[in-house]
């Protein structure tokens, strides 16, 4: 941020002519520099409130130092020998005169009180809708992470250079490494990948939860001390740790939890050790990567991870290097920086490689600060909003200073008759700047109560995949942003009537007649107004319509499977059925109940849901390629139960798939889609292919009996990975997704599904949603953004024709007496019609032309938001601006019918 | 009052003062300029950096101080102001003229007659 303000400081120095620059600029560049740097010590608020003072002061200095060097004396008097005397006393004549034109203006604004509250009311509108805005893009991007010190924490992730896959998990072994090896940064701790849910036992009824294990050292990397109790460290290997939400939820926020057992299903019971603060949230979906898991936005519960036992280690105990599933956060030393721990750690990442070729070859580190991880992927999009609504803020400025120059322009008796009786130019400016101020500041009443109404709304439709967007809430800072906003629009909207005020000629105001024709160079400046309007509509426009195709694309992009009529959800098996055998029996009887259900086509599951869950990896060995362990490529690896590809609809391309006859058969089945077969086996077949999962050469070999189609797992814009399925009577699991495909509504099933589970005595699923849900929640940000872009588009479009129509309208009013005469002389209506409509086409040519040229340049920025279309689409490019000339014509129509039907007396009388 | 040399750039501003003071101690660059008179005034003045500059411009106009390029050490060449005898007279002028104006309001009781610290 404090970059931002000394850029900024930097371009408003430009106020200053170009001699005092010469001299100065960088000085005072410097001399900011330091201040604004003693300023963040004391906070970020108030280093924001110097930095707009100190910023506004170098404008309206520079602008007075260049009033006083040329010698414009009526804007500035030359101080003589008397005015020096009362000098001193000037601040409070300032004030004073002030106070006076805040009366003027709320006297004149009390005459007019439709336009007051029209123009407060839009003013408000922008302004709130930008402040809204602002306090989504704080909350996302700008707000530092609830950690100590979060600009000193990175993420560690293993490159896996062979397939391109830069963010992939880091395994034990190579964790180890980085643990114990390196020197730039001061700690470096790991943690699962993914989220797990387990089933807990809380005040007599079982539930399920979202936790996370971390390696001892994580909680103290991450630096927030607990808000009760403490947080885990080494040796609390049953300690559990609540957040504040779950805390609230389960135990009604009851202190008395320390210290209490939580039995854990399937594992020792827990200790509760204590509850983190209600705003720590670690991790954050985003921060897991491409292995983020279902929909939890973040942990109920944090855990020990067990670094010495379990999948941590291989079959000697040493740590896995084969199995990669760690996320990895450290901290950089008080001296160091990204770039020095990235490149230790690539050093370190390549001596591995050297060292243990079989394992490490062709793997490097990925090292990013924790913040990018975090928000990196949303930043354009937000980014863009941001300037979305910004380009509509700017737009009801333009129509305000338009609404504001046309008032002007109509007092210019009364300015003339103030002028005549001695007031300075400067005091008819002032008074200018200081109505249209009165204008803006109480528009920025109506803003803040828009920001606080907004916000919420924001957040109520935030979609789960935008990060940090539901820890929004309109603060101080969002407020002073608003004043702020407030003020400098205020005094842009005013500039050019207040120009106008200081150029107001004496003689011809008070001249009889009453013709209010504007001047050539009014005129200019209006049309020029008006262009410029067009020019943002269009760009805003073609913004919106780029992302609605992208949208549109997005959603038709064919899944692989059959999305509708389907419904998901997650079952655990009991833990009765402890053996495999058990588990396979309790699958089976549980899917042919459900195929019972009337309404069920088919019934199937797997572990992992497309659009629903993350993917597990596995590395494949092929029969007959020796390849060392390195070189496996690792593919998506699932187990199919029962129906699963004819529940899904997922078409079966080669081969076939799994089937009751192949229970009794000893020797492993596999299944693979297309994707894997292209990829492993290039130009030959797939099938009674033999392949191995895993390094160990232990490890059964399994025979690929059917190719399936692929299908969009991670999300509808990824491509299809390589998967292979294996049956679940070969490995069942314990907690599957299963898929129940119907041939009415899916979600009326949900109570039937329920039942069957009690019926077996099986815990009820949960994570129940329709597959056209998951389709949906997939898409969020998308739709989010889009929703968003489309209002201000509407917005833009409307305040576009908003200021076409006031300046035909205009024109028409000021041209009557021409436009009479026209008809004496035997002109047509249709050729006034003509004459006006093809005003209001160049100017909107005119604009439409500057704005589609911004708009492809806007678009060639943002194209990583654009999917399915390229930056020059020819149908938002040619629909636009045929969009915006209809607008245009339209809205000058209204206008132009009225001066068709002008009666050529009348008009030749009022001229 | 009788006319004397330096007067006719009476009164000075209040800041063009401080700033005269300043620099009558030593030479100071312009960060260092307005962090004396700021700590000097704890905070009765607010003052903003453009306002500054602009006071430093006209007072170099004047005459009153000049700018000197301080090659000192550092091989980032800082402008340093430095007051000249010129401005020492105004400087002196204008802080007799002051505590003329102190002197009236002490017999008009207006202020106490003991000095402040």
């Amino acid at each position: 941020m404090m970059r931002v303000a000394l850029v900024i400081h930097r371009a408003l120095l430009f106020a200053y002519p170009a001699a005092h620059r010469v001299r100065y600029a960088d000085e005072m560049a410097e001399v900011f520099a330091h201040r604004l740097a003693a300023a963040r010590a004391t906070g970020p608020v108030r280093a924001l409130a110097l930095s707009a003072w100190l910023c506004l002061d170098v404008l309206v200095s520079g602008l007075i130092e260049r009033a006083r060097r040329a010698g414009m004396r009526w804007f500035w008097p030359r101080q003589t020998a008397e005015s020096r005397l009362t000098s001193s006393r000037s601040w409070s004549m300032v004030w004073e005169s002030l106070i006076s034109d805040v009366r003027l203006a709320l006297r004149q604004l009390r005459k007019a009180p439709f336009f007051a509250a029209a123009t407060i009311a839009t003013l408000g509108l922008g302004i709130g809708a930008n402040s809204a805005i602002f306090s989504v893009v704080h909350a996302v991007l700008l707000r530092p992470l609830p950690y100590a010190d979060p600009d000193r924490l990175v993420t560690v992730w293993s490159d896996n250079t062979r397939q391109g896959e830069a963010r992939n998990p880091v395994s034990p072994a190579n964790f180890d490494a980085f643990h114990r090896e390196t020197r730039t940064l001061a700690g470096v701790e790991a943690m699962y990948s993914f989220l797990v849910n387990i089933q807990v036992e809380v005040n007599g009824s079982l539930e399920m939860v979202t936790a996370t294990s971390v390696s001892p050292g994580m909680l103290d990397l991450i630096g927030r001390p607990a808000h009760i109790g403490r947080a885990l460290r080494a040796g609390d290997d049953n300690g559990v740790l609540l957040s504040h939400a779950y805390w609230q939820r389960a135990f009604a926020g009851d202190r008395g939890v320390l210290g209490r057992t939580l039995p854990i299903t399937g594992s020792a019971p827990g200790t509760i050790l204590g509850v983190m603060p209600a705003d720590f949230i670690f991790p954050y979906k985003s921060m897991l990567g491409p292995s983020g898991f279902t929909r939890a936005a973040s942990p109920d519960m944090w855990m020990l991870l067990p670094m010495t036992s379990g999948r941590m280690v291989d079959a000697a105990g040493q740590p896995s290097r084969t199995i990669h599933y760690l996320s990895v956060v450290g901290r950089l030393r008080p001296d160091t920086d990204v770039s020095e721990a990235r490149a230790e750690l690539t050093q370190l990442a390549a001596r591995r490689a050297a060292d243990l070729p079989d394992t490490n070859a062709g793997w490097g580190v990925t090292v990013l600060p924790l913040h990018d991880q975090t928000v990196g992927s949303v930043r354009p999009a937000v980014l863009l909003l941001l300037g979305g609504v910004g380009v509509v803020l700017l737009m009801t400025c333009i129509n305000i200073a338009n609404v504001l120059l046309a008032r002007a322009a109509g007092r210019g008796r009364d300015l003339a008759i103030r002028t005549a009786l001695g007031a300075p130019r400067r005091r008819l400016v002032q008074q200018s700047l200081v109505e249209s101020l009165v204008l803006a500041l109480a528009g920025a009443l109506i803003a803040i109560a828009i920001v606080v109404f907004g916000t919420q709304a924001l957040v109520a439709l935030a979609p789960s995949d935008l990060p940090r967007l539901d820890e929004t809430r309109p603060d101080a800072l969002v407020v002073l942003f608003t004043m702020a906003l407030a003020t400098l629009t205020g005094l842009a909207v005013g500039a050019l009537p207040a120009v106008a005020a200081a150029r107001a000629r004496m003689g011809s105001g008070l001249s009889a007649s009453t013709r209010t024709t504007a001047s050539a160079r009014q005129q200019r400046v209006r049309a020029g107004l008006v262009v410029a309007e067009i020019a943002l509509a269009t760009m805003l426009t073609i913004g919106t319509g780029l992302l609605l195709r992208s949208f549109i694309a997005v959603m038709n992009v064919d899944p692989g499977f059959e999305p509708s009529q389907l419904l998901t959800f997650q079952q655990n098996v009991p833990s009765r059925a402890a053996s495999a055998a058990a588990r396979v029996e309790f699958l089976d009887t549980y899917l042919t109940r459900l195929s019972a259900i009337p309404g069920v086509t088919r019934a199937g599951g797997s572990t992992r849901i497309p659009l629903g869950s993350t993917q597990v990896t596995t590395q494949l060995a092929v029969d007959g390629r020796a390849v060392p362990v390195a070189g496996l490529p690792e593919v998506d690896m699932r187990r199919a139960v029962g129906d699963y590809f004819a529940a899904m609809g997922i078409p079966v391309l080669q081969g076939r798939v799994f089937g009751p006859e192949d229970r009794a058969v000893a020797d492993g089945l596999a299944v693979v889609n297309a994707a894997l077969a292209a990829r492993i086996f290039p130009g030959e077949s797939a099938l009674h292919r033999r392949v191995r999962m895993g390094p160990n050469p232990a490890a059964p070999w399994l025979t690929i009996i059917g190719v399936v189609g692929d299908i969009r797992h991670s999300s509808l814009e990824d491509a299809p990975r390589p998967e292979i399925y294996i049956a679940h009577f070969q490995g069942p699991p314990v907690s599957p997704f299963i898929v129940v495909r119907t041939n009415g509504d899916a979600a009326a099933l949900a109570g039937a599904v329920r039942a069957t589970a009690i019926e077996l005595g099986a815990d009820p699923p949960y994570n129940v949603r329709t597959m056209e849900e998951l389709r949906g929640e997939s898409l969020g940000t998308r739709r989010f953004v889009l929703l968003l872009a489309g209002l201000f588009g509407t917005l833009a479009l409307v305040l576009a024709a908003v200021g076409v129509y006031g300046v035909i309208a205009l024109i028409v009013s000021e041209r009557t007496s021409e436009v009479g005469v026209r008809f004496a002389l035997g002109a047509t209506p249709a050729d006034v019609l003509r004459m006006l409509l093809s005003q209001a086409i160049r100017l909107g040519a005119t604009g439409i032309a500057i704005g589609a040229a911004a708009g492809f340049a806007l678009a060639r920025v943002a194209a990583s938001l654009l999917f399915g279309i390229g930056p020059l689409d020819p149908v938002t490019f040619i629909g636009v601006p045929l969009l915006l000339l209809g607008v245009a014509l339209i809205a000058a129509l209204v206008p132009a019918r009225r001066a068709m039907s002008i009666s050529p007396t009348a008009a030749l009388r009022t001229g | 009052m009788p006319f004397r040399p330096g007067q006719s750039s009476l009164p000075l501003t209040p800041l063009a003062f401080e700033i005269l003071l300043a620099l009558l101690d030593e030479n100071r660059h312009g960060y260092a300029i307005l962090q004396a008179v700021e700590s000097r005034l704890r905070g009765l003045l607010p003052l903003r950096t453009g306002t500054l500059y602009r006071a430093l411009a006209r007072l170099v106009e004047d005459g009153l101080i000049e700018e000197q390029e301080d090659a000192g050490g550092s091989d980032d060449r800082r402008r340093v102001y430095r007051i000249t005898p010129h401005g020492q007279e105004v400087a002196r002028a204008e802080a007799e003229r002051l505590a003329d104006q102190v002197a009236a309001a002490r017999t008009r009781k207006l202020l106490s007659d003991e000095p402040r610290g």
